[in-house]
């Protein structure tokens, strides 16, 4: 009645040995390459996602600097700032001046959603896993792959060259609404430094558009015998789900970023009403809508504050499950919901614009809708509950990032839905209120799955582990200084302290706010440092960590009958998929994991049947 | 890149090579991408109070237009037939159905650029077409300073003030002046030199509004006669009501289908340099399906665009 | 290369008369040109104003036309040719019509979502639920009614040496039409 251990079950299928080989043959080059294509321009998808990693870990770190330039702002307005100060802003004496304020936060935002949250998802552990949890040898594309991480650079350079050039780097904020985006005299870095955050953005758009096409692909056609779609992991399906909405949402992104493009350059326009002036210049002549700009962006961004979630909702499910010991509750009604909350994603974008001088009759039909995809979120936490609920519970690092992503969500997400309610939003649009709830999803929730999947598969991209302490003070610092810091900003909300403000204590009403802010600056600096742990717990571990096997964690998936790292081509032997990603604790075994190549002969299966 | 174009037996998924797959999903993206573009212009367009129908004013060309859509319908029955070639082992026709799809590409292009030709004469361009009377005026008159060299000298006059309020270099501050000077006198030559009455009375009376059109238009041609350098002036027509938004959406919608026109071109060439060297094989008959199921692409995008922009 | 027909691959692919197709594109495309000459001729609301002094100013809908709008009527049909055209391609050239399930699976999602821009835009964009304020257009209509324009009059004496183009906000009333079409027919 017992099965043989697992580890040896992946050798089980010697049949199949000759074209795990063919496969791994095919690709022709697997021999001699030079450093350059190994590590530098190669195709190996593990290589991509690992490229990836490290530089979205990077840019986390330039992100956050920004960001602590704007807290630094908010608590101790218009002062000299320490140490960085005297070298950034030497000719303001050393002070943050209100236009560099705005550029700040719009470049932290851009940084944050463009260069970290979208890239760690999909292309560093998308890249990663797809090939590996699925059973193929690589990508469906690989070449188009290695591009998409490359056409990631052009992008970081012209957001980093956008601080020096003329004016500065874009001031409009993230979502880049026009007229501020659109006329050169808006603002001052409404100048070459918006032209270039739009190049760079579409940069990014035609990275992911081929980053997606390649995940779908790959998905679709590169499944091992036996996966079928329900015997995927939730990360696949997440990605998988991501990878549409991207393929879908993006394009229309590229096509109203050319557009906004072209008003700055050729004349056009499409978002620049007639009978403008702005700052002096000469009326503008035409008759766009700014409004159109408002629709296209969020018809691309809502979508995108999904991508920015589900591959994390995908990975937390997996760990969640690993680290329980217990199959996933509600395997089909996760993937429903995932489904459900794309499709809602797409009828949704409205809500960003209750306050925009939209028609009245949308504003009913996206609060409705917006209140429809709180269901398959509440439905998703209830399972991720269901799944702990009287687990054999391991704290291990990933587990506990993967809780505080299930927690961290729910307090969101619940903010999601005040600010769904039109009369609500009225008033805490474009208010602290906002902040704190996409802090929530998208710190709170996102980067802690992050954290929970960067320790959870390092043992499969390097043979070693983190170092579990480190993992943990690392941890425990950041999810408290990370409450501390974006809690308030609920109460800064209710208190109607507007966002996107240099100086809101120009307002007497919001004068006593200012302590509160400086102690959520504190938090946020120490939040800040404490990611230097995390990086030096990555970088050391590679080299110093622990080594352990192929399935450090007991885990079902299939990355994990592969070597630890896996070789060029992925599987010493193709793998074969009997059953589902998530059957822990499953009666009658020795082991309280069943990986998913695991076969069982007929009598044994015959023999559990029975009950033996 | 691609897995070649058998399908490997022991993968799940469909029937397909993953080229091709990739190809439809790509696709898939793009039809997005089109509908952002065409649903900017329908939206756009039934929300303007107005819009420019009147061939002779837009310089749209109906017969072009649907010559062009001819052309296309053509060059994807070259395409699909060469992907049948390819298939049935004929690689000789196949390539030369590839040039002749390359042949009628170049046609459409040869074509769109006479029409866009027409819109650079009469500069129908985004940002360039005036909407009320004073609008026309007042665009004559900027061409008018920029043929005399005025606008120039102008600018000329102030970024050596700029240059002269910042330089802190005492030393260098009197060569700036002395420019500043001759750009001064400059300045002040041209008007002189240009005094004529006629010139005078027609940039005066333009720029306060106070002349019609037809006169202005008169004025205008008089003034081109005598002096050559005014050629560069272009006619005065009626103001055109959202005339900017008009070439704005016609100019990125056809401007974006040029541009997958000429990259279905590449595509094209690069067949034809495989049959050229002899290397055009049944390995092929999916990167030749796959280059057509874009040129198909491009030819439906025509489609709709031909009775959006020009008919209706 | 051989340039024999190869006995296996000869049997792949689906057999289609693509003559057949290209002369049904070809004839549609022949009859959206059609409809856009009938247009014309039917009171000209194809090209609204052959006049080009007066483009069709939407605040009066069909306003020349007396009443029947062929220009809706026009437009409808060149589209449902458009769509026809664009189902025959895709259909035949595109051979969605030999593939499996999996390309509607794909096809129609996209389908929808694109139908869904213009649709959800149109609230909002192309309908104003709120009074539009279109500078141009009131001055526009403003001055096309008055032919005679005096050289001094004083309305139109603005600033425009710096570009500035005067604002008057003059409603297109039933008392301030816009011109309507005259003449010019080609
Ligand atoms: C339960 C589901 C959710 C609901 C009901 C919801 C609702 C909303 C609403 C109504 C707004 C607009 C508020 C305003 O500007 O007045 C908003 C903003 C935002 N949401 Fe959510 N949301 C949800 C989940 C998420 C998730 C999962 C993410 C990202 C991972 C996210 C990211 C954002 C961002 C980034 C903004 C602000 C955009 C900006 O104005 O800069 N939301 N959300
Ligand atoms: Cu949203």
């Amino acid at each position: 009645m017992s099965t043989h251990a697992p580890a040896d079950t992946a050798h089980a299928h010697d049949d199949h040995d000759s074209h795990g080989h063919a496969a791994h043959d095919s690709h022709g080059h697997g021999h001699e390459l030079s450093f350059f294509q190994k590590y530098v321009f190669s195709t190996d998808h593990k290589v991509i996602g690992i490229q990836f990693l490290i530089t979205t870990l990077l840019m986390l770190m330039v992100g956050g600097a920004l960001a602590l330039g704007v807290r630094w702002q908010l608590a101790y307005r218009f002062s000299t700032m320490p140490i960085v100060g005297q070298l950034v802003f030497a000719n303001e004496g050393g002070q943050i001046s209100p236009e560099f304020y705005t550029m700040l936060f719009t470049m932290h935002a851009t940084v944050m959603i463009f260069l970290v949250i979208i890239p760690i998802l999909a292309g560093a552990f998308g890249n990663f896993l797809i090939p590996l949890m699925i059973g193929a040898d690589d990508m469906a594309f690989p070449t188009l792959n290695m591009l998409s991480y490359w056409f990631m650079w052009p992008a970081i350079f012209f957001f980093g060259l956008s601080f020096f050039v003329e004016g500065g780097a874009s001031s409009g904020g993230w979502t880049n609404y026009p007229p501020l985006s659109a006329i050169r005299a808006a603002a001052p870095g409404s100048q070459d430094g918006q032209t270039l955050w739009l190049i760079g953005v579409t940069f990014i758009g035609v990275s992911s558009m081929m980053g997606s096409v390649n995940y779908m692909t790959t998905i679709i056609n590169m499944r091992a015998p036996g996966m079928t779609l329900f015997r995927m992991p939730m990360t696949i399906w997440a990605m998988f789900i991501t990878a549409i909405l991207q393929a879908f949402a993006l394009p229309v992104l590229t096509a109203a970023g050319f557009m906004i493009l072209a008003d700055r350059t050729i004349g056009t326009c499409f978002f620049i009403p007639g009978g403008l002036t702005v700052n002096n210049t000469p009326t503008t002549v035409g008759g766009g809508q700014a409004l159109l700009w408002q629709h296209l962006f969020w018809f691309y961004s809502h979508p995108a504050v999904y991508i920015m979630l589900l591959p994390a909702m995908g990975m937390v499910s997996d760990m969640l499950s690993c680290f329980s010991r217990k199959p996933l509750f509600g395997y089909k009604p996760m993937v429903y919901s995932i489904a459900a909350i794309a499709g809602l994603g797409f009828i949704v974008w409205g809500h960003h614009m209750f306050i925009s001088g939209m028609n009245p009759a949308l504003g009913m039909t996206f609060m409705i809708s917006t209140m429809m995809i709180a269901l398959p979120s509440a439905v998703k936490t209830f399972n991720w509950l269901g799944t702990m609920w009287g687990g054999n519970i391991q704290f291990t690092t990933p587990m506990i990032n993967s809780i505080a992503f299930v927690s961290m969500f729910v307090v969101g997400g619940l903010s999601g839905i005040f600010m769904a309610a039109v009369p609500v939003d009225i008033y805490i649009h474009d208010t602290y209120f906002i902040v704190a709830h996409f802090h929530y999803v998208l710190f709170g929730a996102t980067l802690f799955g992050c954290f929970g999947a960067i320790h959870y598969w390092f043992p499969k991209m390097w043979g070693r582990m983190m170092n579990e302490t480190a993992g943990k003070i690392h941890f425990v610092i950041s999810f408290i200084a990370f409450n501390f810091t974006f809690f308030p900003m609920h109460f800064l909300g209710a208190a109607g302290m507007p966002r996107r403000l240099a100086d809101p204590y120009n307002y007497p009403y919001l004068e006593h706010l200012l302590p509160l802010n400086q102690f959520m600056t504190w938090s946020a600096i120490v939040m800040g440092f404490a990611q230097f742990i995390l990086l030096a717990n990555f970088f050391l571990s590679i080299k110093y960590g622990k080594r352990v096997g192929r399935n450090p964690w007991n885990a079902n998936g299939l990355e994990w009958t592969a070597p630890s790292p896996p070789g060029h081509g992925n599987f010493d032997i193709l793998p074969v998929v009997y059953r589902g990603p998530y059957e822990y604790a499953t009666p009658n075994l020795d082991v309280d994991y069943f990986p998913q190549t695991q076969y069982v002969p007929v009598e044994q299966r015959v023999n559990v049947a029975h009950g033996h | 890149m691609t897995h070649g174009h058998g399908v490997s037996t022991l993968k799940m998924g469909v029937p397909i090579p993953n080229a091709k797959l990739g190809m439809w999903l790509f696709l898939g993206t793009e039809i997005m991408f089109f509908t952002a573009f065409i649903g900017t212009y329908i939206v756009v367009r039934l929300g303007s109070p107005g819009w420019p129908t009147d061939t002779h004013v837009t310089h749209i060309n109906i017969l072009a237009g649907a010559i062009n859509t001819f052309v296309l319908i053509c060059s994807s029955v070259s395409v699909v037939l060469a992907h049948e070639a390819v298939h049935q082992g004929y690689f000789t026709k196949a390539k030369n159905l590839m040039i002749l799809t390359l042949v009628l590409a170049c046609v459409f292009l040869g074509i769109k650029s006479f029409e866009y030709y027409g819109k650079f004469q009469h500069d129908i361009l985004p940002g360039h077409v005036p909407e009320s009377n004073q609008q026309v005026l007042d665009k004559m008159v900027r061409e008018l300073d920029v043929a005399t060299g005025l606008t120039a000298l102008r600018q000329r006059q102030v970024s050596v003030a700029n240059e002269l309020a910042k330089e802190t270099n005492e030393e260098r501050k009197p060569r700036l002046k002395a420019e500043l000077d001759v750009v001064n006198t400059n300045v002040s030559g041209i008007s002189k030199k240009l005094e004529t009455p006629e010139f005078n009375d027609l940039r005066r009376k333009a720029l306060a509004g106070t002349i019609k059109l037809d006169d202005a238009a008169k004025a205008l041609e008089k003034l081109q006669h005598d002096h050559p350098e005014f050629k560069v002036v272009h006619e005065i027509h009626k103001p055109i009501l959202y005339g900017n938004l008009f070439a704005s959406t016609y100019f990125l919608m056809t401007g974006f289908h040029a541009l997958h026109v000429i990259i279905g071109m590449g595509f094209f060439t690069h067949i034809i340099m495989l049959g050229n060297a002899g290397r055009l094989g049944f390995e092929h008959g999916t990167l030749v399906e796959n280059y057509g199921l874009y040129w198909h692409f491009v030819d439906l995008v025509w489609i709709f665009l031909f009775p959006l922009i020009y008919i209706i | 290369m051989s340039e024999q027909p190869h006995a296996e691959h000869a049997a792949s692919g689906p057999h289609v008369n693509y003559l057949m197709i290209f002369g049904a594109l070809c004839l549609l495309t022949i009859m959206s040109w059609v409809a856009d000459e009938v247009g014309k001729q039917m009171g000209g609301t194809a090209h609204a104003s052959a006049d080009a002094h007066a483009p069709a100013v939407a605040h009066e809908p069909a306003a020349a036309t007396g009443g029947f709008n062929w220009k809706i009527l026009i437009g409808g049909i060149v589209l449902a040719i458009a769509c026809t055209k664009a189902t025959f391609v895709l259909l035949y050239f595109m051979h969605v019509k030999f593939e499996g399930k999996w390309i509607w699976a794909m096809l129609l999602p996209t389908l929808i979502l694109a139908l869904a821009i213009p649709a959800a835009l149109t609230p909002d964009v192309a309908l104003h639920y709120y009074t539009v304020e279109t500078p141009q257009a009131d001055e526009y209509a403003n001055q096309q009614s008055r032919p005679e324009h005096h050289p001094d009059s004083p309305s139109n004496t603005a600033e425009g040496a710096d570009g500035k183009v005067p604002q008057e906000k003059h409603p297109v009333t039933p008392e301030h039409p816009a011109k309507p079409a005259e003449g010019k027919h080609p």
